[in-house]
């Protein structure tokens, strides 16, 4: 399907460290973006101009106006139709490359579902906005030995780190445990600049490419940058002394049980639910049987509103709820639709 | 107690002398669990924060983590 020596890929299997042999590595290699909002879209993007061969995109999210300024991927029809982010970025990335497979899901990863949506894959490129995400994406790496890209962005700042098992070091040994709650800074507190994550992203694909092609740093570093300020710092960081993921090999990220959570999504007014028993919905009969409010459906979810609240269904009982305020009052709109 | 001169994040900034990381952490208001601290270049690691006092013409880098996208 994909010639190496493609006329589209010239200029960059030109570059001697890439030359052909790397183009064709990129071609047969398989690449999942977990996340493709802002960092995430911009590591898509140019990922699949770089010819990856088989592209996975993972997002639970819907487009949104306030993703525009920094999310390149989509439009403003994608936010008027609320598009899944998946799926518009899918859509747009066949637009720029119909040689290579491209395979949205829109799905919350959890340790339920993990080893299934990211099977196959060479390498897990970070776009995600939380850390929970992170730890489980870290934990999978070290049972698979699957190399994964840490990268993060909010304010004016960014940080990147490849993460190569089996040897670390791996995320935990930069953040041991999740923060609690409201301790980090998020787009929703500090906001972003726009240009940030999409740099990031960039600095991402860079270095997919390179442990793509086996070109990656005998010894991942830390990287931390603050654009707005112009500070650039490498760290060489340690393996930290009783890792639980790269050094003792325990996973507790992976085996936790997949509850019924409830998580605030960064960017905006939005709530998220994924229940436990993750079944399947049957969103027609839930359609039929709701008497309140506005409803709109589409083939992968239905869409409600009611008292300024939006409430996004998908068939595996996920929802996301906008304009709520507050966690309770958006779990009380979940229940109420789903009859939980 | 007399006061030294360190650099943080580039920065020049008078602490007194004997001062801890951990100490510096908390007047800075920066929660220990959430960066990583190098102190004259060198990691120090978590435990290592109570321990370590800083001295005149020393250098720190303290780098949050970075956790949206």
């Amino acid at each position: 399907m994909l010639a190496a020596d493609d006329h589209r890929y010239r200029r960059q299997s030109l570059f001697p460290p890439i030359g052909l042999a790397g183009q064709r590595r990129l071609g047969a290699a398989t690449v999942a973006v977990v996340g493709c909002g802002a960092t995430g879209g911009a590591t898509a993007q140019l990922l699949a101009r770089a010819g990856i061969g088989r592209l996975v995109m993972v997002d639970r999210d819907l487009v949104a106006e306030d993703n525009l300024h920094r999310q390149v991927l989509f439009n403003e029809s994608d936010a008027r139709e609320m598009r899944p982010k998946a799926e518009a970025a899918a859509a747009h990335l066949r637009e720029v490359n119909s040689q290579i497979k491209i395979e949205p899901a829109v799905a919350h990863l959890h340790a339920g579902n993990i080893d299934e949506l990211l099977a196959g894959t060479d390498l897990v490129v970070d776009g995600t906005d939380n850390v929970a995400t992170r730890f489980l994406l870290n934990d999978w790496a070290f049972a698979n030995t699957i190399p994964w890209i840490y990268v993060g962005a909010v304010g004016g700042e960014g940080m990147l780190m490849p993460v190569a098992p089996p040897h670390g070091p791996c995320l935990r040994c930069l953040l041991p445990e999740p923060p609690p709650p409201g301790v980090l800074a998020t787009c929703d507190t500090a906001g972003v600049v726009g240009p940030v994550p999409a740099a990031m992203g960039a600095m991402a694909a860079t270095e997919a490419i390179k442990l793509v092609i086996g070109a990656g740093e005998r010894e991942p570093r830390l990287r931390s940058i603050d654009f707005w300020h112009w500070r650039v710092h490498t760290i060489a960081l340690p393996v930290r002394q009783g890792c639980p993921t790269c050094v003792e090999g325990r996973f507790e990220f992976l085996e936790a049980q997949p509850g019924s959570r409830l998580t605030e999504i960064c960017g905006r007014d939005s709530y998220q639910i994924v229940p436990r028993d993750c079944g399947s919905l049957d969103l027609a009969w839930i359609a039929s049987r709701w008497k309140g409010g506005n409803q709109t459906r589409s083939k992968s979810f239905i869409r409600i509103e009611e008292g300024g609240m939006r409430l996004v269904l998908f068939a595996d009982g996920r929802a996301l709820i906008e304009g709520a305020g507050e966690a309770g009052r958006a779990q009380a709109f979940y229940d109420r639709v789903v009859g939980a | 107690m007399n006061d030294v001169q360190i650099r943080i994040n580039g920065k020049v900034r008078e602490v007194a002398a004997g001062t801890t990381v951990s100490a510096l952490l908390q007047e800075l208001r920066i929660r220990p669990e959430t960066v990583v601290v190098e102190h004259n270049r060198k990691v120090l690691s978590g435990e290592e924060f109570s321990a370590t006092t800083v001295a005149d013409g020393d250098e720190l880098e303290v780098v949050r983590f970075v956790g949206g996208g």
